[in-house]
């Protein structure tokens, strides 16, 4: 996956402790967002888009079988 | 294809809820393989859903998961498996899903448990499974 440069914003003591977080892991700044940002299990942007039926993780191929006909 | 339709699906209830956590704490330690994708695709459209389709896409698209093709090699042993294996009723995403993740040595992620106990590699081998049959809620 490749990279994209941005510029952010933070409050002095948050940017103070990522440099010296930084410094101290001998890391980027870059690598410890990143490391942060993968650790938080973000919401899942498709969880609970449909309500369908209860059992049709377990029907999956009937309900394909329809599909065309 | 199971676990996802239950993350997408809220109607399954506590399955929704037990996959939809474990979707979104495993992220990008997921392997998606493409098949399965797009059968998901096909079934969220065939049952009406087509803009849940583009969103359950666009989730791969910016990597929410690791979404990967299978190689030469994935699919042929995956044919290989669905000769030998032919009664089995596994259809070609399935022996996919077997064939990615004995290359990638990794758990196998499904509610299809017939299918996985049903076709293995050899003699006594078993798929290693990341949620057990007893493990999957009831909605």
């Amino acid at each position: 996956m490749g990279t994209i440069r941005k510029t952010i914003s933070l409050p002095e003591q948050i940017a103070k402790r990522l440099d010296w977080e930084a410094k101290r892991r001998n890391t980027s700044v870059s690598a410890i967002v990143t490391e942060l940002v993968q650790q938080h299990p973000a919401k899942l942007p498709y969880a609970g888009l449909i309500d369908d039926d209860e059992q049709m993780s377990q029907n999956i191929e009937h309900f394909l079988a329809r599909v065309g006909s | 294809m199971g676990p996802i339709v239950s993350a997408i699906n809220k109607g399954e209830k506590r399955r929704h809820l037990f996959a939809a956590e474990l979707w979104a704490r495993l992220g990008r330690k997921v392997i998606v393989p493409w098949p399965v994708l797009v059968e998901t695709d096909l079934l969220l459209r065939s049952r009406g859903f087509p803009s849940a389709a583009i969103v359950l896409g666009e989730s791969m698209s910016t990597g929410v998961h690791r979404l990967e093709s299978p190689t030469a090699a994935d699919l042929e042993l995956a044919l290989k498996l669905g000769k030998r294996y032919s009664d089995s009723g596994a259809d070609l995403p399935d022996l996919i899903v077997m064939a990615m993740a004995h290359h990638r040595k990794a758990q196998i992620l499904t509610w299809d448990f017939r299918h996985f106990s049903s076709v293995v590699l050899k003699r006594g081998h078993h798929w290693p499974l990341l949620v057990s049959e007893a493990e999957m809620p009831v909605p």
